[in-house]
């Protein structure tokens, strides 16, 4: 018990690492990434691709692919979100389907389709650690949990304190006023797509180590889309809750009922949200009223 | 047509589809080249145009919804599985002619728009993508599930079916079915874009604040528009099924329901023809792609990531056409045929329609 306990813990922990990209690109600029998932894949293949280049797994090699999705970011946001700025949604929306489908291709043109683990090219092994009598985690699942509270405690805080993160909340409550007040909103917005994308970068690594890594693994945004969803797209805090339920709920129906249902309870969940509460457990109700 | 010299002169002028002696002419043209293109052509050539017939009538059910009411959809591919399951159970299993399974398609993809359509009575554009997305892995895992329960593990091959006497087994004997389909669907598409409901889709799609101030009541047209939508897209899964004689799972995929958008991205938004130059360049682009590494001299792994190499492509359309000619290539379409129609003058007439 202990043990699915635990499991749930990490998957909720993966989760919520996953989603946070959604929810930093839809709080500031109301365009929903649709190409997160092909981000947090990229991501992946970031730290399968420049971790080995400095010497298996150093902080150095981490820093250098977040780098990456660092400058990442800022491309996708100049390139492509730039100049679809002040059209109907709608466009935005499109265009990261777009953006979706070719980074995909891009991936499987230079890595090719088959899965590939992370482990063998990080070079640390996947060790079991036994925690207590009936409780084993293994390396990844620690640095999965210490990376999620990591990287929400850090967005948290930075959002909170810093003026950098004073002058996102701002942006996010209203471009104009904000751009009124002497915010730079251009490069606020640029600032919160590399963020997004670094999350992603994270998260990506850190499925490729536990999982594996394939053109395939974009797939993961669609549950932590929904975990999004559960949470209130609006809001970074209401991820904890909707990605231990999502988290609980998935793992607990394939412990219990079965694998294959298991594969659709994040859009289950996510489908009976969006009907009874749509703005989310934590979001504000004009959220879905302003569009 | 402004300036043309043709004036309507009665009602009946103002309705008629093929209302000018030029519009007739080149509609003569298009009707007799779809009637020679057979004679003239190998069966891989028909082959491949029937695909682009049967993709057509998807994006023109996809059009209604995403380009008229400004909804999109991503689940459409589980509407499009369930037209195919809908011709594996009644086909297959109960044995029910090809004649009679086709309209059961259209109900089963109806009754699906309706429950796929019944979230967005409370949410907005955005927020129905999900809900639409959510649905379709909804769908495709019920699929799966009678697969397995009826014991169909690898997938439903489905026997080729006939009209009466006349068995569809060649790709030459499908094609003038196709295109009669694909002309009635057609017909029905333009006449209800063009009616009151059609309209009021417009309306919505352009703003709904101001289609609900004009007394269009949104949430039930927008349900409409997603049960006529989702009633042609199951009309073509089930034709593909039939087509490709079989049906598994595996085949709809998210990827499936964004192809289906992007062949409307594509050819442009709410067009009539640009769903039929959506389905065509879409359909087309892989079998081009072969063609042009068969004879351009490429490395080898050019060959082997064929399939990643679309991908590129595809995107890489969609985000150029959404950046440069939002109209897709129905826009660039009409480009070119107003500069013809214009020439030598080169000012732009005003666009009443899209």
């Amino acid at each position: 018990m202990i043990q699915f306990i635990a499991d749930s813990l990490v998957l909720a922990c993966l989760y919520a690492l996953a989603s946070m990209g959604f929810v930093i690109i839809y709080r500031s600029s109301r365009i929903l990434n649709l190409a997160h998932g092909e981000l947090i894949m990229l991501g992946g293949y970031f730290g399968f691709v420049i971790i080995p280049l400095l010497g298996g797994i150093t902080w150095a090699g981490v820093i250098l692919a977040f780098l990456c999705s660092f400058v990442l970011g800022l491309l996708l946001y100049f390139l492509f979100i730039r100049p679809l700025m002040g059209e109907p949604l709608f466009a935005p929306i499109m265009l990261t389907i777009g953006l979706s489908i070719m980074l995909k291709g891009i991936a499987g043109f230079i890595w090719g389709a088959d899965p590939r683990m992370l482990t063998l090219s990080l070079k640390i092994p996947d060790a079991p650690h036994q925690i207590f009598t009936d409780l084993i985690l293994s390396t990844y699942d620690i640095a999965i949990i210490f990376a999620a509270i990591f990287f929400l405690g850090g967005i948290l805080l930075f959002l909170k304190y810093s003026r950098l993160g004073i002058q996102m909340r701002a942006a996010a409550e209203s471009h104009l006023l904000a751009s009124q007040r002497g915010i730079n909103i251009l490069a606020i917005l640029a600032l919160t797509w590399s963020i997004a994308v670094i999350t992603a970068t994270a998260a990506g690594i850190l499925y490729g180590a536990s999982v594996n890594i394939s053109p395939e693994t974009g797939l993961v945004g669609i549950k932590a889309l929904s975990v999004a969803i559960v949470g209130g797209m609006g809001s970074i805090v209401g991820i904890i809750p909707a990605a231990l339920i999502v988290a609980f709920a998935e793992y607990g129906v394939s412990r219990y009922i079965g694998p294959e249902l298991s594969e659709i309870i994040p859009m289950a969940i996510m489908l009976l949200v969006l009907l009874i509460r749509p703005w989310g457990l934590l979001g504000t109700k004009e959220e879905v009223e302003r569009l | 047509m402004p300036g043309s010299g043709y004036f309507k002169t009665s009602y009946f002028d103002d309705m008629r589809l093929v209302n000018t002696r030029f519009r007739l002419f080149w509609v003569m043209v298009l009707y007799l080249g779809l009637v020679l293109f057979p004679f003239f052509s190998s069966s891989y050539y028909i082959h491949l145009i029937n695909l682009v017939l049967i993709n057509a009538i998807v994006a023109l059910g996809l059009n209604i919804l995403t380009g008229r009411a400004g909804v999109i959809s991503l689940g459409h591919a589980g509407i499009f599985a369930a037209g195919s399951y809908a011709v594996a159970i009644l086909g297959m299993q109960q044995n029910v002619p090809f004649l009679l399974v086709l309209p059961a398609t259209l109900v089963v993809g109806a009754v699906f728009g309706l429950v796929m359509g019944l979230p967005s009575l409370r949410l907005r554009a955005l927020y129905i993508v999900l809900g639409t997305m959510a649905m379709h892995f909804i769908l495709v895992y019920i699929g799966k599930k009678y697969q397995s329960l009826a014991g169909y593990h690898w997938g439903i091959s489905i026997p080729d079916p006939s009209i009466g006497p006349f068995v569809l087994n060649s790709t030459i004997k499908w094609y003038p079915v196709l295109i009669i389909i694909l002309w009635l669907v057609t017909i029905f598409c333009i006449n209800l874009l063009r009616s009151r409901v059609g309209r009021a889709w417009t309306a919505i799609g352009e703003r709904d604040f101001v289609a609900l101030a004009l007394g269009i009541h949104v949430g039930y047209y927008k349900i409409l528009a997603f049960v006529f939508s989702s009633a042609l897209v199951a009309l073509g899964g089930g034709l593909s099924a039939y087509y490709t004689h079989f049906v598994t799972a595996e085949t709809y995929t998210i990827s499936l329901g964004v192809t289906f958008v992007a062949m409307i991205l594509i050819g442009g938004l709410g067009s009539i023809t640009g769903s039929f130059l959506g389905a065509l360049f879409v359909t087309i682009l892989p079998y081009a792609l072969s063609g042009i590494f068969g004879i351009l001299p490429l490395p080898l792994i050019f060959e082997a990531r064929r399939a990643s190499i679309e991908l590129i492509l595809f995107g890489f359309f969609i985000i150029l056409f959404l950046i440069v000619e939002p109209k897709g290539l129905a826009g660039i379409w009409k480009m070119i045929h107003d500069y013809f129609a214009l020439w030598p003058f080169r000012y732009r007439r005003s666009v009443i329609t899209r």
